[in-house]
């Protein structure tokens, strides 16, 4: 029996349908009993027959025919109207957890990953359709009928009905005791097999690797063999596991065998009415149907319960920040904001080293800080915070005068906007990657959206890039923007940000891609909004920062330099330090 | 290849995968495992049928009148086939069990051998979530088919024929009337298949949009709420949620009417047999006492097809997953047929691209966005380290691909180590090049069997330390709690990025192509000290040919010779001065970073 407190939440809503559904099912197992009653009487009737018998044989047999068709009605609603509870437990929880990881928000890092996501959201809540919608009806049913049979026999043949109830029970008592004791063995045998599994996916995602390494044949007999020696080390734990639906059938034969043996010897005692014989035997069988029917739906109580664990787990997580809610839903001064930060520190949870302390600076309104550093001094780390990603432990951070966690959070973001280092773009066209960002939600095409995203794609130059593809800016981009190059995605995902007309903006440098046009692109624009916007850039490149106003030096996530550039570069300090590494490292072969 | 498990000699069945002879030619190997379980099914459901009419024998003892010591008899028997039939369906229990375990390694590896045929090129254009798909969850539908569901279909044909001569042993008209019967519940079930495939198919589709989503809005949580994109985002879930549930309403219809309508069905056979026993008492042509035992036998008839209209209920979904996997099986590689030709130990590394030109577009339409090669003429030295350099979509990658054969020219010919790629053996090809992907992978096994991966040769852990040292990735193990054997977990996810590429370096210096073709990874620069990465590939192998897809300014200045793309064609050759001053795509590319700086 599958069974825990966690599923409440789920339940509740839902316990009127739950309860119409297992009503469905006994509605039909009280048929099934009508049938064994008629199937008793025409036997009783054919048993004894007599000259003119054959009128009570065709009503006993309408009225079992009548029954079988009564069964068959409620078993259809009874599954129509599971149906219907999943679909809404479904609806409703799917929507939840996915409001759950937006709540979460880009701070959060999952520990299974993306594919971790989508198997709770996806295969996890599919779940629940088999475990709510059928599982725990069918869980009462498996109570109810048989509770209600052993009263009918109780006062047809009461010594039967204790042979029933003793086998009735020995079922689930059977099943929990046997898992009591192979509690580990057997649970070993299931999670080696799901390891197994987890492995074969780990390598279909490695194959391009294992092309290049030209490992493909050594994997595969390297899983042929781990395949077999599992096999072989699990198959004594099976053979035991599997015993458990041994002794269920056992218990269950038993009790259908020896009710009607029971019967018999009670009627040659002279102490059971034959009629009563031939019910029980009709009826015996009835008493486990339930319960056979349960283990039917094994596989729905136990991934049932594993996947409202794992939901119960994503829908507690705590959120990274706190939000301090819609009570202010205006869109904010459309001014470009002053950014402070005061003496502020953060420590990822499980880091031995804070990843920033005690920084502290300002930029006015409109002005561009160019963020610098080698890798891991927190320049990222930064700028998350700036956007609200996640909360620093100590300190706090202004935008204008307004403590940063005293801002609404959809407010927050309609201020700013950011350029990632790894570009993720929506399923779509181009020009629709560009559109959604240009404006809140539920806001028309008219003029000034319109205007806007028209130019962000010129000022990004995404015209160039459509310039090179057939169908232009209605180009598709491919999952995750797989069809375009990364430069191309690198220009998309600025005309996003410059359409979504945000006063403060973050750029984050890609490192890498060699692409000069992007990267005169990115110091143009940062030219062009000077003023209008305050940016934020975390620069990889000293080219970049040549047009910033003012440069922050992080070094072990602490503030080493801050100050206009040309300033800086006089001092003598880690930023001379820097541009002169530069200098040496190109004019080296010069 | 193994062949101690008969994983590895049996390939898939040329017959459907989904069908009874494609069954029987999966199970090669495993036929003995399968025909005791069909066995065991079969004396199972005649055992419980025994159980049934040990039951009725007792009754019908006392109906005539008998006494307490007449019932013995009917007592054991009813005993024996109790018995009898636990241990027969432990037995089948077990035996299906097993051989599930066996089908499913052998499907996967059938799905992996066709993933591994189109890797990498042919795989791009599939999702990544599809592959999973037939990778685990059909394999595992087919094997629910093969060790189960055809297996109860194989004894409903054993154990229904059995009971119906019974039957018919007891009354002749009652089996003559029941057949129909019996037909009509089987007719009913087969009948029903032919919906539940399209059925299963709109649902497994609809989930997989759905899942796809998810997934997506699960990479993009950071556009999502940054752009206030939430609400849109809820309602386009809600939308594939419809979609999915009313794909699901409809299959619940149908198998709710299945179940209902067999039921009746079932009972029909009782009825039928009781209608017909009193026709033949009035008669006189039956004894009462065999009514029960018909009426008995009737029922227990009609077992048999219930269990496998139960367990193939959900067919539909079987099909589908044998006819994605039967697609995967024939899918076309990207490459025509290897040839002949051994890798020579000798080989030189010298690599020659005589005017080769290709688009995406012939190999997958829906990727003619990615860049072409046209016309394209490279000759490389032996031992030369070269640097490709080009602005994004100059053809740098589809270049790379075409030198590693992941994809083969539509004209012209590429000749590696004196030798055309198209001749080479497919085991041959990966000792003389070898492109690396940016995004290596990590296995879940131990260092030691990850390095190992990269190579034939036996090694030493004195040999293995040595290649981490090169890749300065010896101090990275050194820190794992078990060294060399410590298993990496998912991808390597508990080292953090720089020391997972160091053991992925690592593994790159074991690989003994002749040429190594390197797409620069983007985050290596801050992982690991370019000038290691560098020293450590071209310093080990000095006869080793190395291209580099480079990305990085300091790369080109420090490359012997840069090769510079534009548009798919060579536009520039020479080293970085000599470009910088002759080549205008170049000085375009790097002049703006050169000028930043000094």
């Amino acid at each position: 029996m599958y069974l825990n407190s966690g599923i409440r939440p789920f339940l509740l809503p839902v316990r009127g349908r739950v309860a119409a559904t297992t009503l469905a099912a006994v509605a039909a197992a009280a048929f099934s009993i009508g049938v064994a009653f008629g199937l008793a009487d025409v036997t009783g009737a054919l048993l004894r027959w007599e000259e003119g018998g054959a009128s009570a044989v065709a009503a006993a047999l309408a009225a079992t025919t009548a029954c079988a068709v009564g069964r068959g009605l409620c078993l259809w609603l009874r599954d129509q109207l599971a149906m219907s509870t999943a679909a809404r437990v479904k609806r409703a929880v799917r929507a939840r957890v996915m409001g759950r990881i937006y709540e979460l928000g880009p701070g959060h890092t999952w520990s299974g990953g993306r594919g971790g996501v989508q198997s709770t959201a996806v295969d996890g809540v599919e779940h629940l359709q088999g475990y709510i919608g059928f599982y725990l009806p069918q869980l009462l049913v498996s109570w109810i009928v048989p509770a209600g049979l052993l009263v009918v026999l109780t006062v047809v043949a009461p010594t039967v009905a204790v042979v029933v109830l003793v086998c009735v029970l020995l079922v689930p008592f059977a099943q929990r005791l046997w898992r009591l004791v192979l509690r580990d063995r057997a649970r070993d045998h299931w999670d080696r097999y799901e390891a197994f599994a987890d492995r074969i996916g780990d390598t279909v995602r490695g194959l391009p690797t294992l092309v290049a390494l030209g490992a493909q044949g050594r994997r595969r007999a390297h899983l042929a063999a781990s395949a077999e020696e599992l096999r072989e080390a699990t198959t004594a734990n099976m053979r035991a596991s599997l015993g458990v639906s041994a002794v269920m059938s056992a218990a269950m034969a038993v009790g259908t065998a020896g009710a009607t043996l029971t019967a018999a010897f009670e009627a040659a005692r002279g102490t059971l009415p034959l009629e009563s014989v031939l019910l029980v035997l009709f009826l015996s069988a009835e008493c486990f149907r339930p319960q056979q029917e349960l283990s039917g739906y094994w596989h729905e109580g136990f991934y049932g319960i594993a996947a409202i664990g794992a939901i119960t787990r994503l829908l507690d997580t705590p959120t990274p920040v706190r939000d301090r809610g819609p009570e202010a839903p205006e869109r904010g001064p459309d001014t470009a904001p002053a950014v402070t930060f005061e003496h502020v520190g953060l420590t990822f949870p499980g880091a031995a080293e804070p990843a920033l302390r005690d920084v502290s600076f300002t930029v006015p309104a409109g002005a561009t800080l160019a963020v610098v550093g080698a890798s891991g001094a927190g320049k990222t780390t930064l700028g998350r915070l700036l956007l609200r990603d996640m909360d620093p432990d100590s300190g706090r951070i202004l935008l204008d005068d307004r403590d940063l966690t005293d801002l609404p959070l959809t407010g927050l973001r309609r201020r700013t906007a950011r350029v990632a280092q790894d570009v993720v773009l929506l399923s779509g066209t181009i020009r629709e990657n560009i559109a959604f960002a240009a404006g809140p939600e539920g806001e028309d095409g008219t003029g000034p959206r319109r205007e806007r995203v028209a130019s962000a794609i010129a000022r990004a130059r995404v015209d160039d890039v459509a310039a090179h593809l057939d169908a232009g800016l209605d180009s598709p981009v491919g999952e995750g923007g797989r069809l375009l190059s990364g430069g191309q995605r690198q220009r998309v995902a600025l005309a996003r940000a410059l359409a979504a007309d945000a006063r403060l903006l973050l750029l984050d440098e890609a490192t890498s891609a060699l692409d000069a046009e992007n990267e005169a692109l990115i110091t143009e624009v940062l030219r062009a909004e000077r003023g209008t916007r305050t940016m934020v850039v975390i620069a990889h490149r000293l080219s970049t920062v040549a047009h910033a106003d003012l440069v922050l030096v992080l070094e072990h996530g602490r503030v080493a330099e801050f100050g206009p550039p040309a300033g800086l570069a006089a001092a003598g300090g880690r930023w001379a330090e820097l541009v002169a590494a530069q200098r040496v490292g190109i004019g080296g072969t010069r | 290849m193994t062949t101690a498990n008969g994983t590895a000699v049996s390939g898939p069945p040329e017959a459907g995968l989904a069908t009874l002879p494609g069954m029987w030619a999966a199970i090669r190997g495993w036929r003995g495992v399968f025909v005791l379980g069909v066995a065991c099914n079969s004396l199972a459901l005649l055992a419980q049928a025994a159980a049934a009419l040990g039951g009725v024998w007792a009754v019908v003892t006392v109906f005539t009148g008998g006494g307490v010591a007449e019932l013995a008899a009917p007592a054991l028997f009813t005993l024996v086939a109790v018995v009898a039939r636990s241990i027969t369906s432990w037995l089948e229990s077990w035996l299906s069990h097993d051989l599930s375990f066996r089908v499913l390694a052998r499907v996967r590896l059938w799905v992996y051998d066709a993933l591994a045929r189109l890797a990498p090129a042919g795989l791009s254009r599939r999702r990544s979530g599809d592959l999973l798909t037939s990778g685990l969850s059909d394999a595992e539908a087919l094997e629910i088919f093969y060790a189960h569901s055809s297996l109860y279909t194989i004894s409903a044909w054993v154990a229904t024929p059995v009971l119906w001569a019974g039957l018919a042993i007891v009354s002749p008209p009652a089996a003559l009337l029941t057949a129909p019967v019996l037909a009509a519940s089987v007719a009913i079930t087969l009948f029903a298949r032919r919906w539940a495939r399209p059925q299963g198919e709109r649902v497994r589709s609809a989930l997989a949009d759905l899942g796809g989503e998810v997934a997506e809005n699960a990479g993009a949580v950071r556009e999502i709420v940054g752009y206030g994109l939430v609400r849109r985002r809820a309602e386009r879930l809600a939308a594939l949620d419809d979609r999915l549930l009313t794909a699901q309403f409809r299959n619940a219809r149908r198998a709710g009417a299945e179940t209902a309508v067999l039921g009746v069905v079932s009972l029909a056979a009782a009825i039928v047999t009781s209608a017909v026993a009193g026709w033949q008492l009035e008669r006189g042509t039956l004894a009462p006492e065999a009514v029960p035992f018909a009426i008995v036998l009737a029922t227990m008839a009609t077992t048999p097809i219930l269990q496998w209209a139960a367990m193939t209920r959900h067919y539909g979904t079987t099909g589908e997953a044998a006819a994605r996997i039967e697609t995967l099986l024939a899918a076309e590689p990207p490459i025509a047929a290897h040839g002949e030709r051994p890798a020579a130990p000798e080989g030189d590394g010298a690599a020659h691209a005589r005017g080769i030109a290709f688009a995406w577009s012939e190999v997958d339409p829906e990727a003619s966005t990615r860049p072409a090669v046209r016309d394209l003429t490279v000759r490389i030295r032996p031992g030369e380290h070269i640097a490709i350099a080009g602005r994004s979509g100059s053809g740098k990658s589809t270049f790379a691909q075409l030198l590693a054969r992941c994809v083969d020219p539509g004209r012209g010919d590429v000749t590696v180590s004196g030798g055309p790629l198209r001749e080479y053996t497919r085991s041959a090809l990966p000792r003389v090049v070898s492109l690396l992907p940016q995004d290596v992978s990590l296995f879940q096994e131990t260092v030691r069997d990850n390095l190992m991966l990269a190579t034939d040769e036996t090694l030493t852990d004195a040999d293995l330390w040595r290649v981490l040292r090169v890749a300065h990735a010896d101090a990275v193990v050194r820190r794992l709690p078990e060294g060399l054997d410590t298993v990496l977990a998912d991808n390597g996810r508990s080292l953090s990025g720089g020391e997972r590429q160091r053991l992925a370096l690592a593994r790159t210096l074991l690989n003994p192509a002749q040429v190594l073709i390197l797409d620069e990874a983007v985050s290596q620069l801050d992982a690991v000290g370019e000038h290691d990465v560098q020293d450590a590939l071209t310093g080990t192998r000095r006869d080793r040919t190395t291209i580099t897809i480079a990305h990085r300014l300091s790369t080109l200045l420090h490359a012997e010779r840069i090769i510079v793309l534009d548009e798919g064609r060579p536009v520039g050759d020479g080293i970085h001065a000599d470009l910088l001053r002759d080549c205008p795509a170049y000085r375009r590319l790097v002049a703006p970073q050169l000028d930043a700086v000094l």
